[in-house]
């Protein structure tokens, strides 16, 4: 292995490193810069938190005629007409937290479980195709272990 | 963010167009512009184990990855793979793909009216979202899967 290879897989190794510390320092602050209280907050002290705004997505756990179960740290209950939710979808809603564990919604948003499905599918669908498009046209030099074009 | 395809389609798109536009656009790079668009949904590791995850009692945020700090560390740890005298092409390309990309998950609805923090660690500034489709929605994908259907026949003509 000569110096270049290794100088470049130490920066290479390096530069992925920063990508950890980017994720555990967005971790630790994130929570300070958001204007919402976390799920663990609500969790641990709900009634400090009736009259704070949220915004989450979470997965409805059940409907029963007008109200729709999500979680947000702990069971939290909206009242909608939306007739369209479903146990198992998934709802973006923004609104306030209530004394009665109710959320008093400002605006929701469902995205039906076959929906993430399929977002899922196509999503592994495009990495491939992305795969396919590059190794097209690129190919890894062995002898100096490096990408090289297939035609330069 | 929208589906992957979407920004994958939508890169072939734009760099075929670029191919036939624009001379020293090789057809090679309109890969990696693909490859640059799927960058910013390695956050997409949240479908795994959360938004967030604890490794050795330290806690990490999948969020930090669809950000442009992380884009940066990917595109330059990711441009040392290729030979010397296609790096400058490679940054462009990965560049872009993660620009559109970044500009696309814009445009998704948030139902506070903000998108979360992607110029992070710049500024933790959310700027507003553009509302106009849902991640999970399909419509989106079949527009530019046939958008791409039509570049794709005339580009073979």
């Amino acid at each position: 292995m000569n110096s270049t290879l290794w100088i470049r897989a130490i920066v290479f190794c390096l530069l992925l490193s920063l990508n950890g510390v980017m994720m555990i320092d967005y971790a630790h602050h994130a929570e300070r810069q958001s204007p919402y209280p976390t799920a663990e907050e609500v969790k641990n002290d709900y009634q400090t938190h009736i009259g704070d705004q949220v915004n989450f997505w979470s997965r409805v756990s059940i409907v029963q005629e007008d109200t729709v179960g999500v979680t947000y740290g702990q069971p939290l209950y909206i009242q909608t007409s939306d007739l369209s939710v479903r146990s198992g979808d998934w709802v973006q809603v923004y609104g306030e937290l209530n004394a009665k564990q109710e959320l008093v919604v400002e605006r929701i948003v469902v995205s039906p479980q076959s929906n993430r499905l399929y977002m899922i599918a196509v999503s592994v669908g495009g990495v491939l195709l992305a795969l396919i498009m590059f190794v097209r046209h690129w190919k890894i030099d062995t002898e100096r272990w490096i990408i090289v074009p297939r035609d330069p | 963010m929208s589906d992957l395809l979407t920004h994958v389609l939508s890169m072939y798109v734009l760099s075929t167009l670029a191919v036939w536009q624009i001379d020293w656009f090789n057809r090679r790079y309109v890969g990696i512009t693909m490859l640059g668009a799927v960058i910013p949904d390695a956050a997409k590791g949240l479908l795994l184990t959360g938004p967030e995850f604890v490794v050795f009692g330290i806690r990490g945020s999948w969020y930090a990855l669809q950000t442009i700090g992380s884009a940066v560390a990917f595109i330059f740890a990711g441009v040392l793979l290729f030979q010397a005298d296609e790096r400058p092409a490679i940054v462009g390309g990965l560049s872009l793909g993660v620009v559109t990309h970044m500009f696309l998950d814009l445009l998704v609805i948030r139902t506070d009216g903000t998108a979360p923090a992607y110029l992070y660690p710049l500024t933790w500034a959310r700027l507003p979202s553009g509302d106009i489709y849902l991640s999970s929605d399909i419509w989106p994908s079949l527009i530019i899967i046939g958008i791409t259907s039509i570049i794709w026949y005339v580009d073979r003509r």
